[in-house]
């Protein structure tokens, strides 16, 4: 029989803010021990929270950039249960009305080779904002607990079951870390734990509408292990259901290193929380100004941009996939593009893509400070002056290299390397004379034909010119001089 | 009972206090002596306070004497000592709540409160008494003591706030805070035969308050005279960033307002106030309240506030249903009592707080689980908001026709120990006059309006707009003017 899954992603993201979701107190991460906390924190006696407005706008904005409904009321609710990482014994959290409801994440899907792609929209449920928990460490002597992450603010993204293989939550979740890095909502560094998935596999016969009993997959810790630890809980569930089995509703553990799952609970054990309105946080109202302005804020969407890319700039999927994940040089390349003349843009996306994306690396230059060594048009003068070969395609590492190392203008740089002199012809032919005498097997072998035999030539000659030898013009030479021998 | 007339030192007010300190005929260093001196001959017997420390006292008596030696005094507060109910918090002095859950604590930070009674120069001085978490209504669910009514040592002092109550009416303390859920202020205030006042809700920052039911407590002072709760509030009163819930309202100097209101006022009377289990004397005295401000030309309205009945059920609902979340945090985990013997956490869970909380404080935490419960919580906690809704709505629609709104404090005055203890629903009903105020978010104040044969003090309380508490100090204030029953002490 063949079956289908059925996935819904519950993902947890760290909002970045300064401070904590209902304290003053600065959120961070490595920090020393039970270093980022203060009465709230710690729910000492009397201590109250204070909603953080920022998180609440980080919130917001992602529900913009996710077309959702925004509530006209950001309301706040207590959901109860004991667990000593959580200080106050509730959570602070949104229960019957989530900041945002509705809306949709685009995602991407690739072809087997990986060079065509496809869009698919996955709806959403609803995007609630709360307070993140401590850490517990266990060891011999006992049990410790760090409650510098307790109070992060953090935004919890349910999708609707519509997610139907593990590579379309693999490629959701690549796209909500991409869309919450252009908003500069989270950084979404799983490893960190800014990003925390939980998923819900079902499996249904294929063609069938009705929905399976869900198993609830926790601690997906890498955006791979989500696709392994999916892709293993459908074929758990399969193996089940073939050996005339049927699935329990539970709660399992999926273990990236070993590739095993095992159940944490079964549904039984589900709590009661209590929800109940927080008395002591009042209702916040959205109102459209407020809204309008953080719509002025948001970024043009990932996938929208690159298809805008494909179709203004003509850039093929092979560049667009590697701009597009970073904001940043996606702006680098649009405002080079403008100072250009349109033969270069293409270039220039192959200039960011293949040159400095690799030299801002290795000189550890950020994007922030990339236009302090590199101005705005010298990426798209330096495609130029290879197109009229001021500047040679053999130079093109070296210039870049040298402009993100040291900030100078491709003019200072063409004028200090003395870039733009070329080779006596004179001098030229005889360098093209000296390497083929030096070398007369490659000559009986292009003689009888074998034309790449040529290539052997070129490399004693380049190697003569110092670099100021138009690969082009050596190449006629060759072919001038062995024409007449 | 003692004649009016030139009292000792303790029992003077802070208006008079103030102007002898002000004139450097007393210095605050002797007037904090003259309060430990009073303290310690009188507390054995009155057992209002949970700890004080009279070193700490008089080191801050010191800074105030510097700083009017040095013309920086700050106020009418500068140098007086304060009492604060065990709720309060106080950085470096112990805040217990009289549980046995926090019997060790020591607040590492100021409530706001106490952060503006500091900047004002009051003295933060010792730690009263009050029913465990605020729970209850004669202080005799402390874990550590039972305060006794100054007026009759064999009679409760009322609650939750009866050290803060007894305190000032034994002259422990000049004026006190404690905090007010369902009437915690006022109802030991009239007992104890003085001055005690519940603000609008927003009034005062409750940062640094121990919750009880969040959205019912507020701060609120006990003095013995209006003009010195007047002067108390003031000092605490104003937006609060740290609270939430404060809201921003220009806060008048509600000293001065007092000379500046002089009425007449239309004052409603709720006749849903004056029914069976009303008191015979409480009531004839409140009666005789009622008749002098009409005499003073004001005029007087049977008013109904019809939806009064539902009051106490809806209460003890949404207050239960707040506490067993807000007292969620005493857990044994971070600090206060943790048991010993645990198997695991789920079981220092269970130990610690089975051990930590009294026998009220449980009672309310498990009825608040139980309708908070899923499938409970539309028939009790959401039917009971909107009994709330319907309560503030009653309160709101008299006051398009009155000023305010004139009732007794408590339907009995004080009553011996031990008599209600064992039976929580009539401990409940003693808070039936108070808690509708609470319900709305209306300001309240309780002043002494006579005594019973016996010598116990009665209580009037008058009800007030939302954030009008200088109308309401200065109606109490014109009913006090012409009686001389602040001047009246307990023989202790």
């Amino acid at each position: 029989m063949n079956y289908e899954a059925v996935i819904g992603l519950e993902v947890h993201v760290q909002v970045r803010t300064k401070s904590k979701m209902f304290s003053r107190t600065a959120v961070g991460y490595g920090q020393p021990e039970n270093t980022l906390t203060d009465p709230v924190v710690l729910a000492l006696p009397g201590a109250l929270p204070v909603m953080n407005k920022a998180a609440l706008e980080q919130v917001i904005k992602t529900g913009l950039l996710l077309e959702c409904e925004i509530a006209e009321v950001c309301k706040w609710d207590r959901k109860n249960y004991f667990y000593p990482d959580s200080p106050k014994n509730y959570q602070i959290s949104q229960y019957d009305q989530p900041i945002c409801k509705g809306g949709a994440i685009e995602i991407e899907l690739y072809d087997k080779a990986g060079e065509r792609s496809e869009y698919k929209k996955i709806p959403l449920t609803r995007i609630h904002l709360e307070e993140d928990v401590g850490k517990l460490s266990h060891s011999a002597e006992g049990s410790l607990i760090d409650f510098n992450r307790t109070g992060t603010p953090l935004m919890e993204i349910v999708s609707e079951p519509a997610l139907l293989s593990a590579n379309e939550a693999h490629a959701y979740l690549t796209a909500l870390k991409m869309l919450m890095i252009y908003g500069g909502i989270s950084d979404c560094d799983m490893e960190k734990g800014q990003m925390r998935c939980d998923a819900n596999v079902s499996i249904r016969q294929l063609g069938t509408a009705e929905l399976g009993t869900k198993v609830e997959l926790k601690n997906l810790n890498s955006i791979a292990f989500v696709r392994d630890g999916i892709e293993h809980e459908i074929k758990r569930q399969v193996a089940i259901v073939n050996q005339g089995g049927t699935i329990i509703q539970e709660t399992r553990d999926y273990d990236g290193q070993t590739g095993i799952s095992q159940s944490l609970r079964t549904k039984e054990m589900a709590h009661d929380y209590r929800y109940f309105p927080d008395p002591d946080l009042m209702p916040v109202r959205v109102d459209d100004a407020w809204k309008r302005r953080l719509e002025s804020e948001c970024p043009e969407r990932p996938y929208v941009k690159k298809r805008r890319f494909a179709e203004r700039y003509m850039l093929p999927h092979s560049i667009t996939s590697v701009l597009i994940p970073t904001r940043e040089w996606c702006d680098i390349f649009e405002e080079e593009a403008q100072k250009a003349e349109p033969i270069d843009v293409p270039a220039i996306a192959n200039l960011i893509v293949n040159f400095y994306r690799s030299e801002a690396a290795k000189n550890s230059v950020s994007l922030a400070d990339f236009r302090k060594r590199v101005l705005v048009g010298e990426i798209a003068k330096l495609a130029a002056k290879v197109r009229q070969r001021v500047i040679l395609s053999t130079a093109v590492a070296s210039v870049s290299s040298t402009m993100v190392g040291t900030g100078l203008t491709i003019d200072a740089i063409v004028a200090q390397e003395g870039l733009s002199e070329r080779a006596d012809i004179n001098e030229l032919e005889q360098w093209c004379r000296e390497a083929i005498a030096a070398n007369p097997k490659a000559l009986s072998d292009f003689k009888s034909g074998k034309e790449s035999a040529i290539n052997a030539f070129k490399g004693p000659v380049m190697k003569a010119a110092k670099g100021k030898a138009d690969p082009k013009l050596v190449d006629d030479a060759l072919r001038r001089r062995l024409a007449q021998m | 009972m003692k004649p009016a007339g030139p009292s000792a030192l303790f029992y003077q007010t802070v208006a008079e206090l103030a102007a002898q300190l002000e004139a450097r005929q007393l210095s605050a260093v002797e007037l904090m002596q003259a309060v430990v001196g009073r303290t310690r001959a009188v507390e054995e017997r009155v057992q209002a306070f949970n700890s004080f420390d009279a070193e700490d006292a008089l080191a801050q008596a010191r800074a105030s004497d510097a700083r009017r030696a040095a013309g920086s005094a700050r106020g009418p507060l500068d140098g007086i000592p304060v009492g604060l109910k065990d709720v309060i918090a106080v950085q470096g002095q112990p805040l217990t709540a009289s549980s046995r859950m926090l019997a060790n604590f020591v607040s590492p930070y100021d409530s706001t409160a106490t952060r503006r009674l500091k900047a004002a120069g009051a003295i933060c001085w010792g730690r009263l008494n009050l029913d465990e978490f605020a729970m209850g209504s004669s202080t005799e669910n402390s874990a550590f003591k039972t305060t006794r009514n100054p007026w009759d040592l064999t009679r409760v002092p009322g609650g939750s706030s009866g050290g803060s109550a007894a305190a000032v009416a034994a002259g422990e303390a000049v004026v006190s805070f404690g905090s007010d859920t369902g009437g915690s202020i006022r109802q030991p205030a009239a007992l104890c035969g003085i001055v005690g006042m519940k603000p609008t809700y927003g009034l005062v920052s409750r940062y640094g308050l121990i919750a009880f039911a969040s959205s019912l407590d507020q701060i609120g002072p006990f003095a013995h005279t209006v003009e010195d709760a007047a002067i108390a509030l003031g000092a605490v009163a104003g937006h609060d960033p740290l609270d939430s819930t404060s809201v921003a309202v220009e806060i008048p100097d509600y000293r001065a307002e007092l000379g500046r209101r002089r009425g007449p006022w239309k004052l409603g009377i709720p006749k849903e106030y004056f029914g069976a289990g009303l008191d015979p004397e409480v009531a004839a005295a409140v009666e005789t309240a009622i008749g002098h401000y009409r005499k003073l030309g004001c005029e007087i309205r049977e008013i109904s506030l019809p939806h009064t009945k539902y009051a106490v059920g809806a209460y003890y609902i949404i207050a239960t249903a707040e506490c067993s979340s807000n007292l969620s945090r005493y857990d044994g985990i971070r600090y206060g009592h943790r048991a010993q013997e645990a198997k695991d956490v789920v079981d220092l869970y269970f130990q610690s707080r089975a051990e930590g909380f009294g026998a009220e404080v449980k009672r309310r935490i498990i009825l608040g689980t139980y309708v908070l419960s899923s499938g409970y919580y539309d028939a009790y906690y959401l039917r009971a908001q909107k009994v709330r809704t319907l309560i503030r709505r009653d309160f709101l629609e008299a006051y398009r026709e009155v000023d305010a709104i004139v009732t007794p404090t408590s339907p009995t005055p004080a009553f011996k120990r031990g008599e209600k203890a064992a039976d929580p629903l009539a401990m409940y009903l003693s808070d039936t006059y108070t808690i509708g105020v609470n319900l709305a978010g209306l300001p309240g104040i309780s002043l002494p309006c006579g005594f019973t044969k016996n010598r116990l003090p009665i209580g009037l309380q008058i009800i007030g707009r939302p954030f009008e508490e200088a109308a309401l100090l200065a109606i109490a204030q014109a009913y006090e003017r012409d009686h001389d029953w602040a001047a009246r002490h307990p023989d202790l």
